[in-house]
């Protein structure tokens, strides 16, 4: 009788340590981070617009509007404006950029696009005009030639884009329209 | 009231085994340190960069994958989860194989506001054994086996979901991410 109670005791001793365990709680401070940018987005505020030329009927010509709105006409190509000077209207694309704050970005734009037309005499398709040589300005990068940009303080920068209508000789009289489609992305 | 008498001898044996059951329980404590429990935060659970127009969620994995819904992510650090590690001292040298029984708690829904900017992380991963999700609020209980000294640690990894809802702007988030574990039986 004396035995089995001694050895008991002894058991319950020999488990105690286990038991001192339960109960012990450690809190540790982890963190979780991210980084949410504004989005970047870029708003048309002028078309491309190479106002009027006319067209020899024997020489292809061209005009070319710089980014920087200089215009240079080419072979068979003339203003067609009023003492033949620069016509009114002529004028690069220009977009607002807007997004976060001092980022930088990446443009991307076509090298080449195409314009449809319509006949002015009749309302018919005209034959297709090919613009090229499409000329990048990006405002936060002023003398340079690149593609990518920097946002300023305020989250802001401005594109402008030339290009070369090629106007090959007959063109006959038509409204041209082409679309320019650019896409900015955080660098 | 009862007595049991025994031979001299025979009471003397027992007595001395008693002393030594007795001695060998009580000296075990006294040469030992309390079982001791801690948790450290070794790595920030990281969600990168990215934007949303206005909501959208992130989930980086406890194993480290990574996926999006209506977001676009930005180059920079790479995400990773959060890694934790559990250190429990059992107080003792025995060399004896055991397991423990731990409960993990996130306490409450991580989250932030900041400017227009809304990051919230509802639920949480681990690759801790035999546990897929953790909720913030709710205790997750996990079988640690292998423990065979009087140290016994694991590192595991915590991941999550980070939904933003954004109304302007950028934020950069630093949400904290509180981690409480509990030893609740050396087994």
């Amino acid at each position: 009788m004396q035995r089995a109670t001694i050895l008991a005791v002894g058991a319950s001793m020999l488990a105690s340590p286990a038991l001192a365990a339960t109960g012990q709680s450690a809190a540790a401070q982890g963190h979780a981070q991210a980084v949410i940018v504004e989005p970047i987005v870029a708003v048309s505020l002028n078309d491309l617009d190479f106002g009027s030329l006319t067209a020899s009927r024997t020489a292809s010509g061209s005009v070319t509007v710089g980014s920087d709105g200089s215009t240079i006409y080419a072979g068979g190509a003339a203003p067609a404006c009023a003492g033949g000077g620069t016509c009114a209207g002529i004028a690069p694309a220009r977009f607002l950029v807007s997004g976060e704050a001092e980022r930088s970005y990446t443009l991307s734009a076509p090298s080449t696009i195409t314009a449809t037309g319509t006949l002015i005499s009749g309302g018919g398709s005209a034959p297709d005009l090919v613009i090229d040589a499409l000329s990048v300005h990006l405002a936060s990068h002023a003398g340079t030639t690149t593609n990518i940009g920097q946002l300023d303080t305020n989250g802001e920068d401005r594109i402008s884009v030339g290009g070369r209508l090629t106007v090959p000789a007959g063109t006959a009289p038509a409204h041209y329209r082409a679309t320019l489609t650019i896409m900015v992305t955080y660098s | 009231m009862f007595r049991v008498s025994c031979p001299a001898f025979l009471s003397h044996s027992i007595r001395a085994m008693a002393a030594a059951l007795l001695g060998a329980g009580f000296a075990s404590p006294a040469s030992a340190a309390p079982p001791s429990v801690t948790v450290t935060a070794d790595q920030t659970l990281r969600f990168g960069s990215f934007f949303t127009d206005t909501t959208g969620s992130r989930t980086v994995s406890a194993t480290g994958s990574v996926t999006g819904s209506a977001i676009i992510p930005l180059t920079g650090a790479p995400p990773s989860p959060a890694q934790f590690t559990f250190t429990y001292d059992r107080g003792n040298n025995a060399n004896t194989a055991y397991s423990l029984l731990i409960s993990v708690l996130v306490p409450g829904t991580a989250s932030q506001v900041s400017g227009g900017v809304t990051g919230t992380i509802a639920r949480f991963d681990t690759d801790l054994p035999g546990v897929g999700a953790l909720l913030p609020g709710q205790i997750t209980q996990v079988t640690l086996i292998g423990c065979q000294r009087r140290i016994c640690s694991r590192t595991f990894r915590v991941g999550g979901t980070l939904q933003i809802a954004r109304t302007s702007g950028g934020a950069d988030l630093a949400i904290p991410l509180p981690l409480i574990v509990t030893v609740l039986a050396e087994l």
